[in-house]
């Protein structure tokens, strides 16, 4: 067995573990792609992943382009449905325009339109100027070059999808050394566990990794859509149920509103426009108000219990038969939202009704595209299973440090509420769940994972060098990066 | 004065004015951070960038670009020794490592194919010997579904036969030894079945844990309260009024305390006039001849009596004043001569006696004519010269033969007296 030092046993204050090398790190998500150097411990880019398309193919990417209404301009995303990248091409662009607009030095204007080129040398029979273009191209066609880049991925990432990474970072950049880590891996470093169960909430996915000792347990990686996405479906849902309908006008379609009253239609002047924006764009600002929505009201049944399920709150001497969880919360102040158009309104028990659906399967608002949930893709389930998949011995500690982490899961009350019902299925067990209480720590929990895991003075070994592709070629990163 | 070479409010005299007007109160000054003079600052460090290896232990000669403090003497170490402080920790697992020839001749195995062993080896040297990632990681395509225990056991077994080689086991030192133990005594089943039951008691219910949490608590408890609950319990013995003993009952528990007790009472008690203790059977004098040896009619009884004595031990030694019957057992005369029990209540005579002596001694009188007399009276009684087998019982009826033997004698000698006398006084009378 290997004699490594114990997991337990702190290092000493002279063993400084960081040798910053200055590497990149990179991790794209479906809804945001964040990049920064290791070492620092936020992200200094971070750009939405969505993307505007105009007709002439042209491709706009980052948030100054994107929220920007223009009339022909579609707005796109490089990901599918279930998290793993199907456009490769703008995909690439978009990481590297992630790393080039804020990190790395602007690239030098080509010669062809610097202006120093553009009297002096004789012109040749098509009047071009003879420049000096073998330096400046190799400056301007890699501007990864220097650095080392480190970049994560989602568990269950298809091993083709991973080779055509390290093929864009190593033949399309240049970089002189890479590695890819998975995500669930390195919100946990960003933690300093080596042992633990990541939940990672995210926009389009929410995923499950059991990591043991550094590790990832490949069987334990599971995935459902309850995420970010799924529970601004949710929110429409509720919307439309109630009566009247709740008006949802996203910010470029409001040119001045005034304020009214509670629940009266508002009285705002909107924007005309001659070409009106395209629907994807429309859907993307409405999903913008829907993130404020979900930040200030939405909040969880913090349990114990479903929120349909009979109240154990002493509090409440009334313990008729019918009593439930929901009459506790019905009692509770509903919590005010207004539109950006000035339409606002009270929610009381909607607000915990939509994110019900996360934990229990029978409380979800159906939609169209999806009428009913199955029971396995709730959250408490999806732990199960995934625990189910690992050694017996290894459960216990794994409860013990569950980490939440992830932007959709700084939802209010989230984790008391995976808490208690995991402590609920698994009594015996000491059940922890660990949420770290600063919310761009766990936003970008991955991407501070990656920063630790770029700094650290052991993890050079690690690195697939640029030489080691050239002889193995792309297969490597099935080898070396697990 | 300090050299602050920022600028800042010069602070506000005080106007000399004339005694009439009151004077201003000097303001009171900001607190300035005071930078140190430049000169006591002195250099700051300088840093260079460089190419470096990145670590030791690569195959390639990958270069990193780092920041390092410049060197302040004049030699620059082209390599820096920061990868070597990092190189102790890149530690590899210790894994067996055979060839084809080894492997054919120590290492078969029925399920185990060379290619599964060989990938087995591979993946616990990738997985850091770590077992849980070892078995999630394993999927060997031919294989059938090996589980955490058969992996484990083929790689104890592997590892065991090739520290075996590698050392034999006569020269091996105790902790390889022992590590050779361990994996050699490694019993898939064992484990398996411990994973059950680790996993039937994860999964126990609430009212399980709920119950054993309160007993816990209770036992916890308890033995917190046990030393005040001590201290109480005397405090109330003491309150109560019973006998103190002022010596130490402790001395007499064991069985050859109470057996000495019982001797030293037994002795005291003899001197005294009357005595009121009865010597029982077990009186202590330890004799050659335990129970079952002495003579007796019958043996039928022998192993109740036999285990008797030893099952009630010493206590019965001590006996009520008020039983007649010294025999632990009450014995009806039936069974007192069934079983052959006599109860000896004479004084026996110190040294050794033999019982054939009761039944050979009477015989022999002072004189040899006396002898010859009572020989010749008990040869016409057709009491036998030798009786074998001096049995309580004919010794009693010897003794009685042997008193009305000298009744009769005593008769005869007062008969011929009597005659002679008779026959004196006949002459007498006659002359």
């Amino acid at each position: 067995m290997a004699s490594a030092m114990p997991p337990t046993q702190a290092p000493a204050n002279a063993e400084y573990a960081g040798d910053e090398i200055n590497a990149l790190v990179l991790d794209p998500g479906s809804y945001t792609t964040r990049a920064g150097f290791a070492g620092e411990d936020t992200p200094k880019s971070v750009v939405p992943t969505s993307y505007g398309s105009l007709p002439s193919g042209e491709r706009l990417f980052g948030e100054n382009a994107i929220h920007l209404p223009r009339p022909d301009m579609e707005i796109r995303n490089p990901y599918n449905s279930d998290g793993i990248v199907e456009d490769w091409d703008t995909a690439a662009r978009l990481w590297e325009y992630s790393i080039t607009s804020r990190l790395t030095g602007a690239k030098q204007t080509p010669p062809t339109r610097n202006g120093l080129n553009d009297r002096t040398g004789p012109r040749d029979e098509n009047g071009d100027v003879e420049m000096e273009m073998e330096q400046a191209e190799d400056q301007q066609e890699q501007p990864l070059a220097e650095f080392p880049l480190l970049m994560s991925e989602a568990p269950w990432n298809p091993t083709k999808a991973r080779e055509k990474t390290m093929e864009i970072a190593m033949e399309e950049w240049g970089v002189p050394a890479f590695f890819l880590a998975k995500t669930g891996q390195l919100a946990a470093y960003s933690q300093g566990k080596a042992t633990a169960l990541v939940v990672d909430v995210g926009h389009r996915n929410t995923s499950v990794t059991a990591l043991w000792e550094g590790m990832v347990l490949r069987k334990s990686i599971f995935h459902t859509h309850l995420a970010g996405s799924w529970l601004n479906s949710q929110i429409r849902a509720m919307f439309a149920t109630l009566s009247p309908p709740v008006p949802l006008v996203p910010h470029y379609m409001v040119q001045s509103k005034q304020p009214v009253d509670a629940n009266t239609p508002s009285a705002a002047t909107y924007t005309t426009f001659s070409k009106p924006p395209t629907a994807s764009f429309r859907q993307l600002e409405e999903d913008r108000v829907l993130t404020s929505f979900k930040e200030s009201v939405v909040q969880a049944w913090q349990g114990p219990g479903r929120l349909d399920s009979p109240s154990t709150n002493n509090a409440n001497n009334n313990s008729s038969a019918g009593y439930t969880n929901v009459d506790y919360a019905k009692g509770l102040p509903p919590k005010p939202f207004e539109m950006p158009d000035g339409w606002n309104s009270v929610f009381g028990i909607e607000r915990f009704k939509v994110a019900e659906g996360l934990f229990d399967h029978r409380a979800a608002y159906p939609t169209p595209t999806q009428p009913e949930l199955k029971g396995e893709s709730t959250l408490p389930s999806l732990l199960s299973r995934s625990l189910q998949a690992c050694d017996v011995e290894t459960r216990a500690p794994l409860l013990n440090n569950v980490i939440l982490t992830g932007a959709g899961s700084l939802i209010e009350k989230l984790p008391e509420r995976l808490q208690s019902d995991l402590q609920t299925m698994f009594p015996n067990p000491k059940v922890r769940v660990l949420a770290n209480s600063s919310a761009p720590e766990r936003k970008f929990g991955s991407w501070v994972g990656g920063s630790v895991l770029g700094s650290l003075g052991t993890f050079h070994q690690m690195w697939v060098s640029r030489q080691e592709y050239g002889e193995f070629g792309a297969g490597i990163v099935e080898k070396r990066c697990k | 004065m300090d050299i602050d070479p920022a600028p800042g409010p010069e602070p506000a005299q005080p106007q000399p004015r004339s005694t009439a007007l009151p004077r201003e109160a000097p303001r009171p000054q900001p607190k300035r951070f005071k930078k140190t003079s430049i000169r006591s600052r002195g250099r700051s460090a300088r840093w260079i960038s460089r190419e470096s290896a990145a670590a030791t232990g690569r195959a390639d000669n990958l270069q990193f670009r780092r920041w390092r403090p410049a060197p302040t003497t004049g030699t620059d170490s082209t390599d820096s020794p920061i990868p070597d402080k990092f190189a102790r920790y890149n530690v590899k697992p210790e894994v067996p490592v055979y060839d084809n020839e080894t492997y054919e001749k120590h290492l078969i195995h029925q399920e185990w194919t060379k290619e599964e062993t060989d990938h087995l080896v591979e993946i616990y040297r990738e997985c850091n010997g770590k077992w849980p990632v070892i078995t999630d990681h394993y999927s060997f395509a031919d294989g059938p579904n090996r589980s955490m225990e058969d992996l484990k056991s083929r790689f104890y077994s592997v590892s065991a036969a090739i520290l075996q080689l590698n050392t034999p086991i006569t020269s091996m030192t105790a902790p390889e030894y022992t590590l050779y133990e361990t994996l050699s005594n490694f019993n898939p089943k064992q484990e398996a079945s411990r994973k059950q039951l680790a996993e039937g008691h994860l999964y126990r219910k609430q009212n399980e844990v709920d119950e054993e949490s309160v007993l816990l608590s209770e036992l916890q408890r308890i033995m917190l309260s046990q030393a005040t609950i001590d201290t109480e319990r005397e405090e109330l013995r003491r309150r109560l009024d019973y006998p103190h003993a002022n010596t130490n009952g402790y001395q007499y528990t064991t069985s050859q305390a109470l057996t000495q007790l019982w001797q030293q009472l037994l002795a005291a008690d003899r001197m005294k006039k009357n005595q009121r203790l009865r010597p029982t059977g077990y009186d202590g004098f330890p004799t050659a001849t335990p129970i079952s040896a002495r003579p007796r009619d019958s043996n039928a009884g022998l192993p109740d009596s036999a285990t008797m004595p030893g099952r009630r031990g010493t206590r019965d030694s001590l006996p009520s004043a008020a039983s007649q019957n010294a025999l632990p057992v009450d014995l009806s005369k039936a069974d007192l001569q069934r079983f052959g029990v006599v109860q000896n209540q004479d004084k026996l005579p110190g040294g050794v006696t033999f019982a054939s002596d009761k039944l050979s001694k009477p015989r022999i009188a002072k004189s040899t004519i006396q002898t010859d007399k009572i020989a010749t009276i008990l040869q016409h009684a057709g009491v036998p010269e030798l009786i074998p087998l001096p049995t309580p019982a004919v010794v009693e009826q010897f003794d009685s033969i042997m008193s009305k033997v000298h009744a009769l004698l005593d008769m005869r000698k007062l008969k011929d007296k009597e005659e002679q006398e008779l026959k004196v006084r006949e002459a007498e009378a006659g002359q």
